[in-house]
């Protein structure tokens, strides 16, 4: 079904016609009748549509490294939310304990950033990063509103990570997401 | 048009054009659904009996910019954005940033935060700000959070920078700006 533009009513006959679509149609469009979940919250989808979500959430707190100076998931699997449902655009948080295991030096960062698998990938404009490498894992914060996606229930949010040389290590990762 | 308050209907009710367009009609206008004009929204309450679509938006500035202001300004590029709110803005910030001349101590430092204008106003503080140190060539990044409540209106977000005096010049980069009307 679908929304349909409410109509004014003139005094006469009421088919019920009508009232199915002005009523139980138009009322099965809002948002009480779309809600499935707890703790769910809603966008619009389009003109005169709207649909539930979720904020979503993962994490991994093992410790890992990387050698790779380009962006990799560094994980088997990546840090990852698969199968995410929005209408094009969605706004992801990321946080981790970082610092740079060999090499380290006032130029060589720890990168910390994230991607939509296929469609927007990770980039050091919105990476947190920190050249800390006194293995204290020093926490960073990033966070971006990817935008331009076009609808989709299937894609997938991944945190990256990349070094500038060397190794840097990981742990203590989450990663948040909020679909529009 | 304003939503009103749902009539209990009694046996012998007269179902006249009025009421059916102010029961029906008029409060089907003030749904969820009806205020939907675009994808990517965000349904959000008003007062009573009102809600809105509101959109987080996110603006950034890549270009790396200078400055010595010990008191907050604004600096080329911004990013700074402008929104509509029902009396609540959620405001994520974040830029890479360093000391590029000078040494960082105990009591130097450069300093970014948001500053608003507009329906509630209020100056970059150093309570809703990141202050930062480092030194590093590399411009490590940090970010800062803060909601800003007031009233009902249209804001414009600017992120401000600033640094402690003592000599030193404070570097941002890849700054960013995401706000979230409430």
């Amino acid at each position: 079904m679908a929304w349909n533009a409410p109509i004014t009513f003139v005094n006469g006959v009421l088919p019920a016609s009508q009232l199915n679509q002005m009523l139980r149609d138009n009322m099965n469009e809002t948002a009480p009748a779309k809600a499935m979940n707890v703790a769910g919250y809603f966008v619009s989808t389009g003109t005169n549509a709207i649909a539930e979500r979720e904020v979503l959430n993962t994490s991994y707190y093992e410790r890992f490294g990387t050698t790779s100076t380009s962006y990799v998931a560094a994980v088997p699997g990546g840090i990852a939310i698969q199968n995410v449902a929005h209408s094009g655009s969605l706004i992801a948080l990321w946080t981790a304990r970082m610092y740079v295991f060999s090499s380290p030096s006032t130029t060589n960062t720890a990168c910390v950033s994230c991607e939509v698998t296929g469609k927007t990938s990770a980039a050091d404009s919105w990476a947190t990063r920190t050249v800390g490498g006194d293995n204290a894992f020093i926490r960073g914060m990033g966070f971006h509103h990817f935008t331009g996606l076009g609808a989709s229930t299937t894609d997938q949010v991944r945190m990256m990570f990349r070094t500038g040389a060397g190794q840097s290590n990981f742990s203590n990762c989450e990663l948040i997401v909020f679909p529009l | 048009m304003a939503w009103t308050v749902p009539r209990t209907w009694v046996p012998e009710d007269v179902l006249t054009a009025s009421v059916l367009n102010q029961q029906i009609r008029d409060n089907l206008l003030e749904t969820e659904v009806a205020k939907a004009t675009s994808a990517g929204r965000l349904l959000t309450t008003a007062g009573p009996n009102s809600v809105v679509m509101t959109a987080p938006g996110e603006v950034t500035a890549a270009t790396a910019v200078t400055t010595t202001s010990t008191t907050p300004v604004a600096l080329s590029g911004g990013p700074s954005t402008t929104v509509t709110h029902n009396g609540g803005v959620l405001i994520l910030y974040g830029a890479r940033t360093r000391i590029t001349a000078g040494t960082g101590t105990d009591t130097t430092y450069v300093t970014f935060g948001p500053a608003i204008s507009g329906t509630n106003p209020e100056a970059a503080k150093v309570s809703a700000s990141v202050r930062v140190a480092a030194t590093d060539a590399a411009m490590n990044r940090f970010t800062g959070h803060v909601i800003h409540y007031g009233d009902p209106g249209t804001d414009t977000i600017a992120l401000n920078y600033w640094v402690s005096g003592g000599g030193i010049t404070g570097e941002f980069a890849n700054r960013q700006l995401l706000v979230w009307p409430l």
